[in-house]
């Protein structure tokens, strides 16, 4: 590659021999004063380059090439200041190198090959690293970076550097603030890649006994630590981070003191590794963090997929699948977009999820809910029942009519206590039980299951084409009951808002039999649902109260799906809200 | 009449021996089920009433002890389990022994009452 740029250039003698100190060379290249130029008619400008040939300095008008050879000469030198004032240029040409121009590319490409050869050779170096950040080759330089995406690969670069040829060991010893153990990364004779873990405590009191020290050199006998790989005499480093403790160590595996000049070239490489040490820490917690987002990501229960603006399928998660992506290409189903970026569009499917999501929240409230009242019911059946025995034990023995009278009292209080937590007890239960319930009874039932919300408020029940008295229906009771509840709690909390007068508000059910159908028509004098609102009403997890789950109308339309019936919001023209339940009835088996 | 009623809810167990003793009946009154066996063992009862959530162990426990000394036709005849706890597994257990299972709090007080102090 450089002899043939070389043997180019030699064919393009355009040329000026100029008068310069290699120094400012090295300096600021493009900042070479007029006057210097042999031919100062002509203008200066970034697009001429200094090379040097055959021991001259050339200025010539840029070719890609030759700017190529002399950043690739430099290289060779090492003279990597050169190369970074050269890259920092604003209108160097290595930054707009498009996708076109192939042979650019290709060129730019090799010149960070040979930078990485470098970084091979003679270990990481921050100065190089920012040299590769510049250079806008983005490929090379991850791939590159993806070996500082942790410190494995360190001990191993370290002791393949130059200056510490001598070395044959090397162990970091990596603690993050407020984990138990630390991570070891060994490398012996450039060879052993060894990953462990270490207790904090050895961890602690190594880096204790490094800080002290003023020689940083030690030995064995000073730190006699199983954790610590190394024999003989080493040299020790602590490097102190935000989130990070870092202790280094460098050994030759032998009992002989180190010298002087060893331990000043240690002291100014750690120098030199620091920033590199806080990079790859950064990149690391980066890569973790969008290791978790990701697979956060891939793992999410809704079909996700983020698309291109050109509709390519950029990341899909495992249950985003070819027809989902089919089906929102063709405006099929429902999906929400949201536009991440000018690009990217993230794009979630939703229709058959909220309902799922919705009948999981469901089981698990009512399971929850369910378990916890069954245990609450037996653990009071017990008390319960002993007062009540006792009670009336007592009022039987007693003479005294008031006595016995505070004795019924008392017994017919653990009734009731009793007969509230049964009803619970059913209400929570999901059960797939059809029984022949009278509605009247049910309805009261709820009313009263309903009272820490709905007292005061006027509560009535009116029923129309009913032939009989008994308002006998077969139906499952505690779906049926659950829907009314959370029906007559919306209620109550609505005209809760409105009012504290709560005596001059109502809230009535009217129970009228069709030819297929009951219908409950629940309504209040509250203050009604807004337009805007009434579109997400069933929509679960959508709620207007501070502390609502935005479930209690989805569940109860899912119950009312259950129940082979349906659950509708009705306009009122008065003020309040209408709900209307119908619910199918089997003229045979009910009468 | 020698009836043993192991029930470790105090006022239970207060109130139904002196509701029994009040039909004639001779009471012994436990609330451990590892005593409850040993009075098992050792002495002779008409009849056993016999919790199933006790602190120490459970109720179908002293049944299976039982076993030591009784038949399981005589175990079936003689006790009567009484719980506030009657889910299914409990009734189905409770079937597998054949005994009678009362459900607390009783129904029907009296009737109750009557079957736990009835001659066999």
């Amino acid at each position: 590659m450089e002899n043939k740029s070389s043997s180019r250039t030699q064919k393009t003698k355009t040329g000026y021999l100029v008068h310069i100190a290699n120094e400012l060379i090295q300096k600021r290249i493009f900042t070479i004063p007029k006057v210097y130029l042999q031919n100062p008619s002509e203008e200066y400008s970034s697009e001429y380059i200094l090379r040097l040939n055959n021991n001259r300095l050339l200025l010539t008008k840029t070719s890609d090439s030759q700017m190529y050879y002399l950043l690739n000469l430099a290289a060779n030198q090492e003279n990597f200041d050169f190369i970074l004032s050269f890259l920092k240029e604003d209108d160097f040409k290595i930054k707009k190198v498009s996708d076109k121009n192939l042979s650019l590319k290709k060129q730019n490409k090799s010149f960070v090959r040979r930078l990485l050869t470098h970084i091979k050779k003679r270990g990481p170096s921050p100065q190089l690293n920012e040299v590769l950040s510049l250079t806008n080759e983005n490929r090379e330089v991850q791939y590159l970076y993806s070996n500082f995406d942790t410190i494995d690969h360190l001990p191993e670069l370290i002791l393949s550097t130059d200056q510490f040829k001598t070395f044959n060991a090397c162990q970091f010893l990596v603690h993050e603030k407020g984990n138990l153990y630390c991570d070891s990364y060994l490398s012996k004779n450039g060879i052993d890649k060894k990953k462990s873990t270490v207790q904090v405590e050895s961890f602690n009191s190594i880096n204790s006994i490094i800080k002290k020290s003023k020689s940083k050199q030690f030995n064995q006998t000073q730190i006699l630590k199983d954790d610590i790989e190394i024999l003989g005499t080493f040299l020790a480093k602590n490097f102190d981070f935000k989130n990070h403790s870092i202790i280094l160590i460098i050994s030759r595996n032998d009992f002989l003191p180190l010298t002087k000049e060893e331990k000043v070239a240690f002291d100014e490489y750690c120098l030199k590794l620091c920033p590199l040490l806080s990079y790859i820490l950064e990149r690391a917690q980066i890569a973790k963090k969008s290791q978790s987002i990701n697979l956060a990501l891939l793992n999410y229960t809704d079909p996700i997929a983020i698309l291109t603006s050109k509709d390519q399928i950029l990341f899909q998660n495992e249950v985003f699948t070819e027809e989902h992506f089919y089906d929102y290409l063709s405006g099929n189903g429902k999906f929400t977009t949201f536009k991440i970026s000018r690009e990217h569009t993230l794009v979630t499917h939703v229709s058959d999820n909220a309902k799922i999501t919705t009948d999981i929240s469901h089981f698990q409230r009512i399971s929850l809910l369910g378990e916890l009242l069954n245990t609450l019911r037996h653990e009071l059946s017990n008390p319960l029942f002993g007062l009540k025995l006792s009670s009336d034990l007592l009022a039987s023995e007693s003479d005294d009519l008031e006595i016995k009278e505070t004795l019924n009292d008392i017994s017919s209080s653990a009734d009731r206590c009793q007969t509230i937590i049964k009803n619970f007890t059913y209400l929570y239960s999901d059960e797939e039980v059809k029984d022949l319930v009278n509605i009247s009874k049910l309805i009261n039932e709820t009313y009263i299951l309903t009272k820490s919300e709905s007292r005061q408020i006027k509560k009535n029940v009116e029923f129309i084409d009913f032939s009989d008295e008994d308002y006998l229906l077969t139906i499952n009771p505690t779906w049926l009951s659950q829907i009314i509840f959370n029906l007559v709690i919306n209620s109550s909390q609505a005209i809760k808002t409105l009012t504290d007068d709560l005596k001059s508000h109502e809230i009535s059910i009217i129970v009228t039999k069709n030819e297929k159908f009951i219908s409950f028509a629940i309504s209040d004098s509250g203050p009604g649902i807004r337009k805007e609102i009434q579109e997400k009403l069933f929509e679960p997890f959508y709620t207007t109260k501070s502390n609502g789950t935005g479930l209690g109308l989805s569940i109860s339309r899912n119950l009312a799906k259950k129940l082979g019936g349906k659950l509708s919001y009705v306009h009122a023209k008065d003020a309040g809200a209408l709900f209307q339940l119908d619910v199918p009835y089997n003229k045979e088996s009910s009468p | 009449m020698k009836i043993l009623l192991i029930e470790d809810d105090p006022t239970i167990q207060r109130a139904l021996s002196k509701l029994m003793e009040k039909r004639g009946a001779t009471v012994v009154k436990e609330s451990s089920g590892k005593a409850a066996i040993e009075l098992i063992l050792q002495n002779n009862y008409d009849k056993i009433i016999c919790d199933l959530m006790l602190q120490d162990i459970h109720g179908f426990d002293i049944l299976e002890e039982a076993k030591q000394k009784y038949s399981s036709g005589q175990i079936k005849k003689m006790f009567i389990i009484i719980t506030a706890y009657s889910s299914t597994q409990v009734l189905d257990k409770a079937a597998s022994y054949g005994c009678q299972l009362f459900a607390k709090p009783f129904d029907d007080l009296p009737k109750v009452l009557d079957i736990f102090v009835k001659k066999l």
